[in-house]
Order: structure tokens, then C-alpha cells, then sequence
């Protein structure tokens, strides 16, 4: 996976590119290190429309960012997610969780 | 098994691969059931993968010792059989170039079903390499140091030949008009399917999702060998109902 981060001035849009899965590396620990880096932006909003594929274990590291970004006060939210990884997001019901927006 | 000296269907590619006649039968197209066997490579796996052959045998780990009863009969059955080191799944994008396989032999359209399929498959798989043939609990994966230590873990594992050579098998097969099987299984010790499906998931859960997702993915499902393969069943057609779990086979 990979990612490019632009600073909107006023929250993160963060792009993720390729699979989050259980194969993922340090790329999505060095990614929330430097999202939590950004103190004075509150507000942080995941683009998936360039993610081809998400497992169960790349979901954990969704809801693990979730709550780390939730303890530096980041509000985080996931935006554009397409084919099988708004189906996994449906079938998990992470809707519930996360602010999705289409 | 024998070897086609001279491969009567096309030209393979690599050198390094050989087509091999492993069961009396046919193929999809009514061909007998040639499977490709060498090294795990990108071009070579999804080669093996593509009409008239039926598949694809990593020679690592063991080789042709990987070509099992069940292999024989799923090849002899018309299916589709992938079989691969448990290192090799890990650095190819299995998940990919079997679920385009999967679509290409039951003519699956893009859309619902075919999502359905390749998160189920990506399940099983992750499954099958983390809990199974690398033996790694999930607990691990609840923080982002609990992720690292378990990166850490399975780059450990994964240098242990005897672990990173396990296999790990897909095989497709068409059940009938309607339905077709998926089946992965692992080298490892196996795990209770319903003491596992019985335990509830929070919903904001960060690890241990991974069988309810395939329950609610496929249209039924179940286990054999004491748990080391996971067998799910798949109806050929598009759902209403989103939120509708398959049942336990």
C-alpha cells in the first residue's frame, strides 16, 4: 500500500493506494505517526477510491487508526470507497463506526 | 504423474515449467486437465491459471509431493486447483489472480457476487497462511505495536522452511448449474468452526472477523480435515438481501 497525504488547510485528505491487507508493512504504522504529527488539524478523511482491496486484518488497522487518531483528538472519517471495499464495508456494517461518504 | 514431453496444448512460457497430466478426466473445455508446475512466479501462476489449463503447483516446498488426492480429484472433477508454498502467498497477489480465475471459469459478471467471492477467498486465505500454517493468534493485532509485533512474528515464521513451505490450496469447482465450491485449505493443526462462529464480534472489532465476514460473504459454508480446509458455497446469483449470512454446511 501507499499513500499521499494533502493538507487541505483545513483537515487531511489522505489517498491510499493499492491493497491493506495482511500482508500490510510499516507503510500504515509510519502513516499514522505522521497523521498524529499534525496537531493543529483535527480532522482527517481517508480516500479509498484508490484502494483495490481490503481484508479483515487491513479492517483492524482502519478501526486501530480510528482510535489512535480518536486519542490524539483527529477526527477520522473514510470517503470514496468502490467495488469490494464498499462491499466489505457494507457486509461489516463499518458504517456503524465510521462517517462514510460516497 | 506423467510429464508431457512434448506439451500438446500451447507453449509455456518458462522454460523452468513443465505441463503435467495429472488425472484422468476432462478440463472445462473438454481437454484432459493440465497443470502447470514451477517455480511461484507472477506470469507463471496466473499462466497456469488461464484455459485449457487447470492450474498451477509451486515446485517449492516439496514440489509434485504437493499434488494431492484432492488435487487429483478436483482436476479429474473439471476445477480449478491452485497450490502454493505459504511464502509464496505471501509475496504474490494471490488474492487477484485467483479471483480473476475464478470469475473467468464461472463466467462471473462484475458486480456482487464476484465482490462476495474474492473477500470470501481473501479471507480464507489470510486465514489459512496467519492462523494456520504460521500459527499466529490473533490478540496480537490490537494496537498499532500489537500490529508490529506481529509483523514481526510472521517475518520470524516465514524464515522457518518448514513453516513457509506448508502449502496452501484453492480449489473451484462447479457444484452444479446454479452453485460452485470454493475450497482453501492449510497445513496447520486445524480450529473448531462453530466454537469459533459462536463467539460474538463487536462490531468495532480489530482482529477476529474474518469467518463471520465469510459467513455473511458466501451463501454456505463449513470445514473438513479437522478444520484445515474451509469449504464455502456460492448460489450463482445476485443478492437483495445484503445483510443475509450463509448458513453452516
Amino acid at each position: 500500500m501507499h499513500y499521499r497525504i494533502e493538507d487541505t488547510g483545513q483537515d487531511l485528505l489522505v489517498h491510499l493506494e493499492g491493497q491493506l491487507n495482511f500482508g500490510a508493512d510499516r507503510v500504515f504504522h509510519d502513516l499514522l505517526a505522521e497523521l498524529t504529527d499534525y496537531h493543529d488539524r483535527r480532522r482527517v478523511r481517508l480516500d479509498l477510491s484508490g484502494l483495490s482491496h481490503i481484508d479483515s486484518v487491513g479492517l483492524g488497522l482502519l478501526y486501530i487508526a480510528r482510535e489512535d487518531l480518536d486519542a490524539a483528538g483527529i477526527h477520522l472519517s473514510l470517503s470514496q470507497p468502490r467495488d469490494n471495499v464498499l462491499r466489505m464495508l457494507e457486509l461489516t456494517e463499518a458504517s456503524e463506526t465510521f462517517e462514510i461518504t460516497r | 504423474m506423467s510429464v508431457a514431453a512434448d506439451p500438446p496444448l500451447r507453449t509455456v512460457p518458462a522454460s523452468f515449467c513443465r505441463l503435467g497430466l495429472v488425472a484422468n478426466g476432462f478440463a472445462e473445455d473438454g481437454g484432459p486437465p493440465y497443470l502447470l508446475v514451477g517455480p511461484a512466479e507472477r506470469e507463471a501462476v496466473e499462466y497456469g491459471l488461464t484455459p485449457p489449463l487447470s492450474g498451477f503447483l509451486d515446485s517449492g516446498g516439496g514440489g509434485v509431493d504437493g499434488l494431492n488426492a484432492r488435487c487429483r480429484a478436483t482436476l479429474a472433477g473439471g476445477g480449478l486447483v491452485l497450490s502454493l508454498t505459504t511464502a509464496a502467498v505471501c509475496v504474490l497477489p494471490v488474492v487477484d489472480l485467483a479471483a480473476e480465475a475464478i470469475r473467468r471459469r464461472f463466467d462471473l459478471p462484475s458486480g456482487e457476487l464476484a465482490e462476495r467471492v474474492e473477500i470470501c477467498l481473501a479471507e480464507a486465505l489470510g486465514n489459512a497462511v496467519i492462523h494456520g500454517n504460521l500459527a499466529i493468534p490473533g490478540h496480537l493485532r490490537t494496537s498499532p505495536h500489537g500490529f508490529e509485533r506481529f509483523r514481526q512474528v510472521m517475518t520470524e515464521r516465514l524464515r522457518d522452511p518448514m513453516l513457509a513451505d506448508r502449502r496452501v490450496e484453492i480449489h473451484a469447482l462447479r457444484a452444479d448449474e446454479n452453485s460452485f465450491t470454493l475450497l482453501v485449505s492449510d497445513q496447520g493443526c486445524g480450529f473448531d468452526l462453530r466454537a469459533q462462529i459462536e463467539r460474538e464480534i463487536r462490531i468495532d472489532a480489530h482482529c477476529g472477523r474474518g469467518l463471520d465476514l465469510i459467513r455473511r460473504g458466501c451463501d454456505g459454508f463449513g470445514t473438513e480435515e479437522g478444520g484445515r480446509t474451509l469449504r464455502m458455497t456460492f448460489l450463482r446469483r445476485e443478492r437483495r438481501d445484503e445483510g443475509r449470512k450463509g448458513g453452516l454446511g
